[in-house]
């Protein structure tokens, strides 16, 4: 690959995640770069200053989302607020299945093994790393969703959008069903008391999971807050 | 001579339009054409264009169509809608009452001075 197609790649991957700018919008400024480019290099730049010059004319990345923001006010809202809607949904499954697991761990006698304190953590722990395996298979998906949409000018067709939400409408009841089969099956074949000794265990993780979880993801948002604050000064 | 920005801001859309009322074209030729007319004065941050020109295709002023470049890649068009002709008539009339204030008072300070 060319410096000149390596530069016009890194420029693109820049405006890639724009919430105010479509594929169509940027491969019409491309269209305008590799002009200008080819404007400067007839007039005896090298292709290095040409890149350069070229990138400098078309303006900073982020000026030029905000005034695409002008024209399209309500799509960085409403790309908001789906990733928000995907956030809770994710943290929805994220959940349920973690239950899942974990009263899976309780009626395989894993109670005895972990204690009332590796209970607590695994309650806690669970959630919090089916929730990154989630977080990183949705992020591996929009770059991927992102690389395809700029290459082939589209993103995924509807119906995947389509069977996708149907998947995640679906998934939760089923998991939450599971969850409660699980448990009643436990009631009625396990002994009462043991089943005492497990509600009790749960209660103490329950709480701390409802303290430790908010508090946790409060200060992952603040570091990601801050961390984007940052990359934008530098750039 | 630095020109403001407001002033920038404020001719964008008589000059994109007056450009268009010659011939359909496309942003690269509509900021060359800005460049040369002004001798070089008038130099637009060239992605700022872009806006402005869907901002203007937003008001039905012109439509846009995909053609080919003379090296075969793919190059958006825009050509002026009769709306758009109307509308410059409108800013053609603002910016000349504009004008001739301005060249009245500074003349008869010429005169003063």
């Amino acid at each position: 690959m060319s410096d000149v197609e390596k530069m016009i790649e890194q420029w693109r991957g820049g405006l890639a995640g724009s919430e105010t700018l479509g594929p169509a919008d940027i491969r019409e400024l491309e269209s305008h770069l590799r002009e200008e480019i080819d404007h400067l290099k007839a007039l005896d730049l090298s292709e290095e200053e040409a890149c350069f010059v070229a990138r400098h004319r078309l303006g900073d990345t982020a000026c030029l989302e905000q005034e695409f923001a002008k024209i399209h006010p309500h799509g960085s809202l409403v790309s908001r607020l789906r990733w928000t809607t995907a956030g809770v949904l994710l943290w929805m499954i994220a959940g349920h299945f973690a239950s899942v697991i974990s009263t899976a761990l309780l009626w395989l006698g894993c109670l005895h093994l972990l204690g009332t304190v590796g209970l607590t953590i695994a309650r806690i722990v669970l959630p919090l790393a089916t929730m990154a395996a989630v977080g990183a298979a949705a992020l591996w998906w929009y770059r991927r969703y992102t690389r395809a949409r700029l290459q082939m000018g589209h993103g995924p067709s509807r119906a995947r959008i389509v069977v996708l939400a149907l998947g995640f409408l679906l998934i939760v009841p089923v998991l939450s069903g599971l969850n409660l089969g699980q448990r009643i099956w436990m009631v009625r074949s396990t002994d009462m008391a043991w089943y005492a000794q497990v509600v009790r265990a749960s209660v103490y993780s329950d709480l701390a999971s409802v303290v430790l979880v908010p508090a946790l993801l409060t200060v992952l948002f603040v570091v990601l807050y801050l961390w984007g604050k940052r990359e934008v000064r530098v750039s | 001579m630095s020109i403001s920005k407001d002033l920038i801001a404020a001719s964008a859309t008589p000059l994109i339009l007056s450009i268009l009322a010659e011939g359909d074209s496309y942003g690269y030729a509509i900021i060359k054409r800005v460049r040369d007319l002004s001798g070089g004065k008038m130099a637009w941050t060239d992605g700022m264009l872009y806006p402005v020109l869907h901002r203007l295709e937003k008001q039905r002023l012109v439509e846009s169509y995909v053609g080919a470049s003379e090296t075969g890649r793919e190059r958006k068009y825009y050509r002026l809608k009769k709306e758009g002709t109307k509308a410059l008539a409108e800013q053609r009339n603002q910016w000349t009452l504009v004008h001739n204030t301005l060249q009245q008072l500074w003349e008869t300070k010429a005169c003063l001075t």
